[in-house]
């Protein structure tokens, strides 16, 4: 699976506009859908079929309308190791995106289903945890690191260390990153080992433990 | 003995050492008549204000009423000094012989408390005084009057001549002044009469008249006086006279009856209320009790630290020091049940409230479980409105956000949108220029939208609980928030939904008021109760009814059955508690 290869993708969400329109989107940039579903058993039984590179969820879905779609996320996760999922919410709750990201970031991501707008954001998401990274919504992250904290460690970071590790919560790339602070790669790595030293964490490579190191960080 | 009794003792042993030396200057006397009887009557008159004075000052010494009544004793004493055959002596006991009438009226003026009602009464004895003290000073000074002349009576010292028609007309001028101080007093006294509630008018009634009778004999002796009838003067006199003598009498039959009768009232109450505990007629035996059918109840609950009556409705007690109502508490067990509101006339008989508190106890605490279910009924049909109101309220205030954030955001845009799609095929640019404007406008109504959802009920809330809801309200403070403890097992939704929204609503204050740096939330179950604590470091002074928003989420929390405690001293934080039960 690479870049170039279409990307088949399965939408679940309980609104057929939404679902149609998603759909569409998805189409017009590049994308396979492979299916369509407007429930969580809906949904496990299409990914058991098609075995998609993404499933897009809703959080919201019935029965309950509560929290089927991370519910069904997880299982997803589980059982289709291979199938990447990107869990779309109408809410910026960092509990449900974190309890998504908490045991691993690889090939899993969390939006505000605003995003869908942004067809350029919402795409890269797609890619980025078909390819085995993470997407976390920036609002998500700016209520992390807007946090306060009785003894705040983030205070001692510089405002461009800030945006830094915001765009690392997001799982972003040293690239990616570089590339929208338009700055060179070599100047990111300083900014992330000034980070790590600062917060006390274990400097790291891989892009989705050091994902996975950051959240921790946030959210004690 | 204390240092009261011994100066009674005092008084007593001088009022015996008056009396004796009055019977002396009586018996020495060479122009006194059946000197015998003169000194017997006087002496039992003298003795009998003196001794009941001295009782009722030994037993209220904060009345003045026993120590005017032994003033008076002694100044009536003071006539004794006419019987003197020195021409000074003698002098000096017709001017102080009438003293005694003027101590007298300010006795009855300031019964039964023993103060004087009003500051023009003061001045009123004065001129009382007055008269008293001058009266008799134109026949002193030229002349008695002829049937004034005693046979074998020293001349007056102050005798200056003879001129009978001035000493007449100033003679008349004092008895008709002397007529209206009297009338004056008369007239307050009958006023007071009237204007008494039925337990005063029993407190009144022995000594007020008596005095009135008194008053009314004196005015007719100086009136008689005044037109020259001896007779009648004289006949006037010895009425009077004994009138005068009975009073003390009077004061204390009705002191030891009430007494008796009291004693009699409080042990019937008793069999009463053992017959028929926890009737509605209790307050009925009180009054009858204790005599005042203006007598109410009302009863404490402690929960909410307020008195309230029957019907449950909040009630303010009497102040100290109202002139008409006065409230004595009741307490059983160490525990304080309820007050009895009487008639401050009551407070006169300490002993006698006392006991009557006493006895109903029992059958108060009874109608107090009774006034505190009313109470309670009440307080949630107020609450129950309130929380309809707010309700209303509320659907109305998110109206107005729908209305004038996300729908009219929504209108604009599709207006963007149509001129967007006017603009597509002339002026693409501009037409995309639109379109980037309606995306934006767009973001802003979802976020608009979103908070809108969150602040009617946060889905959170329903999906993972309190704890994860209060995390993500803790996390969007502006201020650092610390949940110190959250309860292990979940609670019953619509307590979590009430613990959540006084939390929120809290930290809002917190936020809004306190100038704080920190806050900390708990959440415990303690004694089958969910505890929701929020406190701040902030400047405390924070008033419980400022604004709808406290008041409010107190209507949640009690139509779930719990209460809401607000403990802010000035400069030392706030603590919010609320305490539902489980």
């Amino acid at each position: 699976m690479t870049d170039t290869a279409t990307l088949r993708v399965v939408i679940a969400d309980d609104s057929v506009l939404l679902r149609e329109g998603l759909s569409r989107l998805l189409e017009e940039s590049g994308f396979e859908v492979a299916g369509q579903a407007g429930d969580a058993d809906d949904l496990l039984r299409k990914v058991g079929a098609h075995k998609p590179d993404v499933a897009v969820v809703d959080v919201r879905m019935p029965p309950t309308h509560t929290d089927e779609g991370l519910r069904a996320a997880h299982r997803i996760r589980a059982d289709h190791p291979d199938t990447a999922v990107l869990v779309l919410s109408q809410y910026v709750e960092e509990a449900y995106a974190l309890e998504l990201l908490s045991e691993s970031t690889e090939r899993t991501g969390y939006l505000l289903k605003d995003r869908v707008a942004d067809v350029d954001t919402f795409t890269d998401a797609v890619r980025r945890v078909a390819g085995g990274g993470s997407a976390l919504d920036p609002e998500v992250v700016a209520l992390l690191l807007g946090r306060r904290r009785r003894e705040d460690p983030l205070e001692a970071l510089t405002s461009r260390e800030r945006e830094v590790l915001g765009l690392m919560a997001e799982g972003r790339s040293n690239a990616a990153i570089a590339e929208a602070l338009v700055v060179t790669e070599r100047a990111v790595e300083k900014h992330v080992t000034s980070i790590f030293s600062k917060l006390d964490l274990t400097p790291t490579v891989e892009d989705h433990r050091r994902v996975l190191a950051v959240l921790a960080y946030l959210r004690a | 003995m204390s240092g009261l009794r011994r100066a009674l003792w005092g008084v007593a042993l001088a009022a015996v050492i008056a009396g004796a030396a009055a019977s002396a200057l009586v018996l020495s006397s060479d122009h006194t008549d059946y000197a015998g009887l003169g000194i017997v009557i006087g002496l039992v008159i003298m003795a009998s204000f003196i001794g009941t004075g001295l009782f009722a000052w030994w037993r209220r010494p904060s009345n003045r009423f026993g120590a005017l009544m032994t003033a008076v004793g002694f100044t009536f004493l003071l006539s004794a000094l006419t019987a003197s055959d020195n021409s000074v002596v003698f002098t000096a006991g017709v001017i102080l012989s009438g003293v005694y009438l003027v101590v007298f009226a300010h006795m009855v003026l300031a019964y039964p408390d023993g103060r004087l009602e009003r500051r023009w009464h003061a001045w009123l004895l004065g001129v009382g005084y007055f008269l008293t003290l001058f009266g008799m000073v134109p026949q002193l000074l030229w002349g008695f009057k002829e049937d004034m002349q005693c046979d074998g009576c020293p001349e007056s010292a102050l005798l200056v001549g003879s001129n009978d028609t001035l000493r007449n007309v100033l003679d008349a001028a004092t008895s008709l002044l002397g007529i209206g101080v009297v009338a004056v007093v008369l007239f307050i006294l009958l006023r007071r009469w009237a204007r008494a509630t039925s337990p005063q008018r029993r407190a009144l009634a022995p000594v007020l008249w008596s005095g009135v009778v008194m008053l009314v004999l004196l005015a007719s002796q100086l009136g008689s006086g005044a037109i020259g009838s001896s007779r009648l003067t004289d006949a006037l006199g010895v009425a009077g006279l004994i009138v005068f003598a009975s009073v003390p009498w009077v004061f204390l039959i009705s002191l030891v009856r009430s007494r008796v009768v009291r004693a009699g009232a409080v042990s019937e109450l008793l069999l009463a209320l053992g017959e028929a505990p926890g009737t509605g007629t209790l307050r009925c035996r009180l009054a009858e009790a204790l005599g005042d059918s203006s007598l109410d109840l009302v009863f404490w609950l402690e929960d909410k630290r307020k008195w309230v009556d029957y019907e449950g409705h909040v009630v303010e007690l009497p102040r100290e020091g109202d002139p008409v109502r006065a409230w004595t508490e009741v307490v059983l067990e160490d525990r304080r049940v309820g007050a009895i509101l009487h008639d401050v006339t009551l407070r006169e008989e300490p002993e006698l409230l006392r006991s009557v508190a006493a006895a109903a106890g029992l059958a108060m605490e009874n109608e107090r479980l009774q006034a505190q279910l009313r109470a309670r009924v009440e307080e949630l049909r107020t609450s129950r409105a309130r929380i309809v109101e707010a309700g209303t309220q509320e659907r109305r205030r998110l109206e107005r956000n729908l209305h004038d954030g996300a729908q009219q955001r929504l209108v604009a845009l599709s207006l963007t949108l149509r001129l967007a799609q006017g603009k597509l095929r002339q002026d693409p640019d501009k037409a995309d220029e639109l379109i980037n404007g309606a995306q934006e406008e767009l973001t802003l109504a979802l976020g608009e939208l979103r908070e809108l959802a969150r602040g009617i009920h946060p889905a959170i809330l329903s999906d993972r609980g309190l704890g994860a809801a209060l995390e993500a309200l803790a996390g969007r403070a502006p201020i650092a928030v610390q949940l110190a403890e959250l309860p292990e097992r979940p609670l019953p939704e619509a307590i979590e939904a009430a613990a959540y929204f006084v939390v929120a609503e809290a930290l809002t204050n917190v936020v809004k008021y306190a100038h704080a740096s920190q806050a900390t939330v708990s959440v415990s179950q303690v004694n089958g109760h969910a505890v929701v604590e929020i406190a701040d470091d902030g400047i405390g002074g924070a008033d419980p009814g400022r604004g709808s928003g406290l008041r409010g989420l107190a209507d949640r929390v009690s139509a779930l059955d719990g209460n809401m405690q607000l403990d802010s001293p000035a400069g030392a934080g706030t603590r919010l508690r609320a305490e539902i039960p489980v």
